[in-house]
């Protein structure tokens, strides 16, 4: 079969086989032999502390690094058969941050999602400004258009970047912490959005979350990573517990469930004050 | 906002300013023709305006001045700036440094440690009409461009702040040769100093054919990456995410501009300033994406580099300004002024 067939067979799966990279050999390998298959059609969250390997997971998976040991499969196709812009018209990518040296305004960026799609010497055409306009209106940023990059702030610029990611058009979206700067309104604004393309466009979202509550609220699948290495990976209501979570973070969590709500939210709680007197 | 205008009218008022200065910039001179007269004999060479020209009384060495000597100075003058600006508007954006202009990568140090070389050994000998220095020059850029690239792209993925670095490393060994030559050669020094300052004293038709090919290969090349580098510009994993190969990309702008950059310097010797500003300029004017900038950079830097050359043999003459010297007049007080007008304002160049 053809990349280009293999490519048009929209993809149900995407997995990594003992995924091993240490880019210093005097620390720690960031990944150490990591096995997950991610399965199209849910919204997964992947959680972790710091410097658990989310985002260098995320990254392999997208080839931003390519993998030196173990392997990266699209529907069980090794990821480095794929030429770069069919990738790019598979997954799409919130990434924690663009560079905005150079200024371009935040129009110009959203129609850079439109870059696998466009033709000849890129020049985009009607469908790929209604991609561009649809996409800012659903996350908001509309009235931003002509505004620099440079000039936003780091909540607006990270709706622009999932503007960018929708306006992409991919199957699955992977978006690496896509709210930790925005504020609680527009957590859930885009939160809700992400669900819709779920729920609605059957899109696969793979979304990096530090904050529990959320994942617990939106993701179906949870894949909880530590020290390089999956602890585990299945259904949302299964993999957050306390017990689990106070694990791996090394932080008391109680449940509680606010009175009239059908909601149980993760309550971390402090260490004792040993100061006080 | 800067969306909002339309380039469409900067084109046109850039490229007409453009044809009104080469006919002028031809017209004036140390010799004794009068503008109009210089007029009449450039339209008595293009087809169907020729009618118009009166050039009965006009005496056989005006022709040679006006069509041999002046107009080819300009149009040389007009393609080292455009590739420059080129050159310094793509290194801008691949490099995602607002500072890279022709000169970071130690191109132009190249071409200088070349021209060196050939002065100071009186390599003065002449192949179909390219001097001897010129042809040094030239290899000298292209060697100093195999050698920063070497270093700079060993292995896999290198990071932007390495090729800087080798680019500026390279240039000051290069800078530190030539001054050795020149206190070696001391009674060339003069000459070397004069070359590296630019000039474009000794153009002819068989230079601006040979840039134009050059200009007009790289331009050509560059031309249909112009979105992909936008995209390159916003970081090595978004644009790879966006499906472009960012390491290849940089790889081949750095190459192409590279060879512009060479074959200008080999041709005028040093200038600064232009491939710094001139991009800069049109960012102001008419925003950051390549597709305009790239084009009306090259209309630009044309502009500039005659203005600055005409004015560069005509302040002083008979005696002649290195035209280097006026970009630099000119251009860093202009810069500064765009700078403090920047200032605080969210206006990032």
């Amino acid at each position: 079969m053809s990349t280009r067939e293999r490519f048009l067979d929209s993809p149900g799966s995407i997995s990594t086989e003992k995924l091993f990279w240490q880019p210093d050999p005097n620390r720690p390998p960031v990944l150490d032999s990591v096995d997950v298959s991610l399965k199209s059609g849910h919204f997964y969250g992947i959680i972790g502390p710091n410097g658990s390997g989310k985002t260098s997971l995320i990254r392999h998976l997208l080839r931003l690094i390519r993998a030196e040991k173990g392997r990266v499969t699209i529907n069980g196709t090794d990821i480095s058969e794929f030429r770069r812009r069919e990738i790019a018209r598979l997954i799409s990518y919130v990434p924690q941050k663009v560079e905005t040296g150079i200024a371009f305004s935040v129009g110009e960026n959203v129609m850079m999602g439109r870059n696998p799609h466009l033709k000849w010497f890129g020049f985009p055409e009607k469908e790929d400004r209604d991609a561009v306009f649809s996409a800012m209106r659903a996350t908001g940023v509309e009235d931003l258009i002509d505004s620099q990059m440079s000039i936003l702030s780091g909540g607006e610029t990270q709706r622009v970047l999932v503007a960018r990611s929708v306006a992409q058009e991919c199957p699955w979206l992977f978006l690496d912490e896509p709210v930790s700067n925005l504020d609680i309104y527009h957590q859930f604004a885009v939160m809700d959005l992400l669900r819709d393309l779920n729920r609605k466009e059957g899109k696969t979202i793979v979304c990096v979350l530090h904050d529990i509550n959320l994942a617990a609220m939106y993701c179906d699948r949870i894949v909880m990573m530590n020290n390089g290495g999956i602890v585990a990976d299945g259904a949302a209501s299964d993999v957050l517990r306390p017990e689990l979570l106070e694990r791996v973070y090394n932080v008391a969590f109680r449940w509680v469930e606010p009175p009239g709500e059908s909601l149980r939210l993760f309550v971390p709680i402090p260490k004792p004050d040993r100061s006080a007197p | 906002m800067r969306r909002k205008r339309s380039p469409l009218l900067l084109y046109l008022s850039l490229s007409a300013a453009l044809a009104v200065l080469i006919v002028a910039a031809s017209s004036v001179g140390a010799a004794d023709i009068s503008a109009l007269d210089s007029l009449h004999i450039l339209l008595s060479r293009i087809p169907f305006i020729d009618r118009l020209a009166d050039v009965s009384r006009l005496h056989p060495t005006d022709f040679t001045i006006v069509l041999f000597i002046r107009l080819p100075r300009v149009l040389l003058s007009g393609l080292v700036g455009c590739g420059l600006a080129l050159s310094g508007a793509v290194l801008q954006g691949v490099l995602r440094n607002p500072l890279a202009d022709p000169q970071v990568l130690g191109i132009s140090s190249g071409a200088a440690f070349g021209a060196a070389v050939a002065i100071s050994f009186g390599l003065s000998f002449s192949v179909i009409g390219i001097g001897g220095i010129a042809a040094f020059a030239f290899v000298g850029a292209l060697l100093t461009m195999l050698i920063v690239w070497r270093i700079s792209f060993q292995g896999g993925k290198t990071s932007v702040v390495g090729i800087l670095l080798a680019g500026i490393s390279v240039s000051s060994l290069l800078t530190a040769a030539i001054t050795l030559i020149m206190v070696m050669r001391r009674d060339q020094l003069e000459k070397v100093y004069l070359w590296m300052l630019g000039s474009f004293s000794a153009a002819s038709y068989l230079k601006v054919g040979f840039l134009f090919v050059i200009i007009v290969v790289v331009l050509a090349l560059i031309a249909p990456s112009s979105f992909s580098l936008d995209i390159l510009a916003t970081g090595d994993d978004s644009a790879e995410s966006l499906g472009i190969e960012a390491q290849k990309l940089r790889r081949r702008m750095i190459v192409l501009s590279s060879l512009a950059v060479a074959a200008c310097v080999s041709v005028s010797g040093i200038i600064g300033f232009v491939g710094l500003i001139v991009p800069h300029i049109i960012r102001l004017m008419a925003g950051s994406r390549n597709r305009r900038l790239i084009p009306l950079s090259c209309i630009a830097g044309a502009i500039f580099m005659i203005l600055c050359d005409t004015l560069a043999r005509t302040l002083a003459a008979p005696t002649e300004i290195p035209v280097g010297a006026i970009t630099a007049i000119i251009g860093a007080p202009f810069f500064l002024f765009l700078l403090w007008k920047a200032r605080g304002k969210g206006v990032r160049l």
